[in-house]
């Protein structure tokens, strides 16, 4: 926690130099984090497009947290979002069926997409050995391809716009003047659920022994293989539940177009989760949250005042590369020490 | 840089005095006060229990942790040193439990590393550096090939490269942390010959060990501490005797567990039985060629042999980690080979692993969540739709702690802060728990102290009264003739002979071990 605060002041500080140095002023770093703040949190409409933002944010990066608890990387949650978002499309505009009936199918085939798309690197890890990393990258670029083709191509709906028909189940708006939609909530029930589920469950056990030491749990009767992939297709799964939230949820979409995965939802899940840390779960909210005010505060900024909104996307990098290299504020005796105790060199004795 | 040179007389060994050391972690006082000399060619060892602070007072030495008070004098002079890099350049080595080697680099790459003679330009002079290498292996008289992949090497050839690196960056104090708790017999032999060459050329050697004959036959003098006091100051061994120092490791009010009473041995549970047994090694060669084994219930069957003749891995193929490649392994009748790890778990198979901490607990996990490790799906410990019952573990755990006088223990702080002994205790007190049929045990006392061991050793014999088959592998024959109704000796994945204890040596052991006979 006192980590990813200092890598947020650390982040905001070299963003004021760079944005000084661009701007030539020395009141433009001022001005741009003013408008940022507004543009996140200053207006009701602008905590609204935050929340909204946040909500996809939240369940990609409760799929790479929950991946990462059981000691895996899951970096191909852009992927299986994308995937999860057009299975959701194709189910709502497909299927004639009352809203009511539709929405919990279009999410549901969002989660299968999303598991689908994680299956396939767990699928060649276990058959030919292909490390899940190398994989789930290269099926990001897959997965883009391929509903790219699908959306302009054999899916697209008549008219000149490459997209999907429009579905038949929307996640309402909790306000007809705010972006924010009902999703909120799914993320929210998704997020207490595993927070339950990790803690409270013998599966949840499990997961978490073979993420905290693999050979210790296998010694203990566990299958850590098993266990693995099954954290890696709920990870997808979350992911693609994202993917169908935004369809059915975020405005302007209510369909896929074709430039979907253009949305870094998913790679920003990476951030979300790594900025969380590998503490409480719940965690996962404040970051997605904060990710979601920066997105939105960004639009703001560049409208208002001359900041590029790129700018936002420096700050993040620098924020991960702050909280990558562990930037700590304690000074190095100190540091040795808490690092001596976290090896648990605590006495004279053996680790 | 370039090192030094090496001479052969060493003259410049500095008078190395500690004074009045502290550390502090938060609340917990590791060391108080703490004072120590070390003089020019002395053996200087350093006892007592897990957790008394023998290594925090070496990593002060080594420069890995700064005191909260107290200071360091070289040849009178006060030193600070902020990094383990400054205390090597001036003088001082270490060679850790846990060796700080690179596995695919050879010998001499390791060696030089980050000392290394550099030709014109930054160059790295590989020939050059190989040559010096070999010439202070030579000098040294450390047996060892310099172009030989570390990771190749035996754990007694790892140390020997972990010394040639102090040597090269001219380490006149070399700190030895448990050097022979890894070393078979032979190989320590060689080690304390090594030790005595390196303190005739003057060199100062400091060297932590859990075992009083150790200390007796290779130190001159010896320092005994006891909870971050130091209770014995540097004395002569010569002045003392082995029983002195045994009490000074120990507190007053807290004795060994008394030995069990000589009880009525269980002979009813289950035998063991491997017939021809063969398992392949992690490099894909036949680790075990062949066993041909009985355990009887109520019995402790040792495994004698040099590290890395097979015991481990016929241990592993028993408990389901790693495939037999032939032959058969039964318990009570039942088949043991085509089932899970889980299912032999059921079965009543229980396994204490030589490398607890990677196999046998998860430092981030906390104490209760170690405690029902492998049984968190019995109805006792989680109910229906899979939720754990937490005030059972709880409960559970506190009664474990308790009844395994697992000391600094809390249910909810982490494993990763016991000492090596308390967490085998941990280790015991989960495994034992569950009434084992069969017990493997893998140098279950590595590393402990001798209040720690004993107390492991109490646990294996009421086992075996209860009616347990025990498989015990121990590179420490003492432990093996002390506890053992038979050992089988390993040589190169093959039994070489089976002696009953009333038959069984040292001598006799060692002499089938190195194949010297048969």
């Amino acid at each position: 926690m006192k980590s990813a605060l200092t890598a947020l002041g650390l982040a905001l500080f070299l963003g004021a130099v760079l944005i000084a140095v661009a701007q030539k002023s020395f009141t433009a770093p001022w001005e741009s984090y003013r408008a940022l703040f507004v543009g996140a949190l200053g207006s009701p409409l602008a905590i609204g497009a935050t929340l909204a933002r946040a909500t996809p944010l939240l369940l990609t990066g409760l799929a790479v947290a929950v991946a990462l608890r059981a000691g895996l990387f899951n970096i191909g949650g852009q992927g299986q979002m994308t995937v999860g978002a057009l299975a959701a499309a194709c189910v709502g505009f497909a299927l004639p069926a009352p809203a009511w009936v539709l929405l919990p199918l279009c999410l549901l085939a969002g989660m299968l997409g999303g598991a689908l798309w994680a299956w396939l690197p767990v699928f060649l890890k276990e058959t030919r050995g292909a490390h899940e990393v190398i994989t789930a990258i290269l099926l990001n670029y897959g997965a883009s391809r391929l509903t790219r083709y699908l959306a302009s191509g054999p899916l697209k709906a008549p008219g000149e716009t490459p997209q999907t028909p429009e579905v038949g189940a929307l996640l309402p708006r909790l306000h007809p003047d705010f972006d924010v939609h009902a999703g909120l909530f799914i993320s929210l029930l998704a997020l207490v659920a595993l927070a339950w589920t990790l803690t409270k469950t013998v599966w949840g056990y499990e997961l978490r022994a073979v993420g905290a030491g693999a050979d210790a749990a296998r010694v203990a009767g566990i299958e850590p293989g098993r266990v693995r992939r099954n954290a890696f297709l709920l990870s997808g799964a979350l992911a693609g539940l994202a993917g169908a939230v935004v369809v059915c949820g975020e405005t302007p979409f209510r369909r896929f177009p074709a430039d979907f995965s253009t949305l870094s939802y998913g790679f920003d899940g990476l951030a979300v989760a790594m900025l969380a840390g590998s503490g409480s779960l719940f965690l996962v909210a404040p970051a997605a949250l904060l990710f979601g005010g920066l997105g939105a505060g960004a639009e703001a900024m560049a409208f208002a005042v001359n900041t590029p909104k790129q700018l936002v996307l420096i700050l993040e990098a620098i924020l991960i590369a702050a909280l990558t290299v562990r930037i700590s504020p304690l000074p190095r005796a100190a540091r040795g020490r808490k690092q001596a105790e976290e090896r648990g060199e605590r006495f004279g004795g053996q680790p | 840089m370039v090192p030094a040179l090496y001479n052969q007389r060493v003259k410049l060994t500095p008078q190395v005095r500690l004074d009045a050391i502290s550390v502090r972690f938060d609340a917990l006082q590791a060391l108080s006060e703490v004072s120590l000399t070390l003089t020019p060619g002395e053996r200087h060892a350093i006892v007592g229990e897990n957790g008394a602070g023998k290594s925090t007072l070496m990593n002060v030495l080594f420069g890995k942790l700064a005191p909260t008070t107290g200071r360091l004098f070289l040849d009178g002079t006060e030193q600070r040193f902020a990094s383990p890099r400054e205390a090597m350049g001036a003088g001082i080595g270490m060679v850790h439990q846990h060796f700080d080697l690179i596995g695919p680099f050879t010998v001499w790459e390791n060696v030089v590393l980050g000392a290394e003679p550099t030709a014109s330009g930054g160059r790295l002079d590989r020939a050059q550096a190989r040559a010096q290498v070999a010439a202070l292996a030579e000098r040294s008289q450390l047996k060892i090939d310099p172009d030989a992949r570390v990771e190749s090497l035996s754990v007694a050839g790892q140390q020997r490269t972990e010394i040639l690196k102090a040597l090269w960056r001219d380490a006149r104090v070399l700190i030895l942390d448990e050097p022979t708790a890894v070393l078979a017999p032979s190989e320590a032999r060689e080690l304390w010959a090594t030790v005595e060459r390196l303190s005739g050329e003057g060199r100062s050697i400091v060297f932590i060990t859990h075992k009083l004959s150790e200390v007796m036959a290779h130190a001159d003098r010896v320092s005994v501490l006891r909870r971050g006091q130091c209770v014995v100051a540097g004395v002569l061994t010569a002045e003392t005797t082995p029983e002195l120092l045994a009490q000074a490791m120990v507190a007053a009010s807290e004795s060994a567990p008394a030995p069990s009473a000589p009880a009525e041995r269980n002979r009813a549970g289950m035998t063991l039985q491997l017939k021809n047994l063969r398992v392949r090694g992690t490099r894909g060669d036949e680790a075990v060629q062949g066993i041909t084994l009985e355990v009887l219930p109520g019995e402790i069957l040792g495994l004698a042999g040099v590290d890395g003749s097979g015991q481990t891995e016929l241990i592993e193929a028993i408990a389901g980690l790693r495939p037999a490649t032939g032959g058969t392994a039964t318990l009570a009748g039942t088949d043991l080979l085509g089932l899970s790890v889980a299912q032999r778990r059921a079965m009543g198979v229980s396994l204490l692993p030589d490398d607890r901490l990677r196999l046998a607990l998860a430092p981030a996990m906390s104490i209760a969540e170690t405690a029902v490790l492998g049984r968190q799906r019995e109805p006792g410990f989680s109910g229906r739709f899979g939720l754990l019952r937490f005030a059972k573990i709880q409960a559970f755990t506190t009664e474990r702690i308790a009844a395994f006088d697992v000391r600094g223990a809390e249910p909810e702080s982490r494993v990763g802060a016991l000492s090596g002994g308390n967490q085998q205790k941990l280790v015991l007190a989960r495994e034992l728990s569950r009434q084992p049929t069969l017990l493997l045990a893998s140098q279950p006392t590595r590393g402990l102290d001798f209040a720690a061991t004993s107390f492991v050793h109490g646990a294996l014999r009421a086992e075996r009264d209860r009616g347990a088959a025990i498989l015990l592998a121990s590179l420490d024959l003492s432990e093996l003739l002390e506890l053992c109704d038979r050992i089988a000796v390993f040589l190169a994945g093959k039994i070489v002979g089976v002696v009953r204890r009333a038959d069984a040596t040292e001598e006799r052991l060692g002499q089938l071990m190195t194949g010297a006979s048969r």
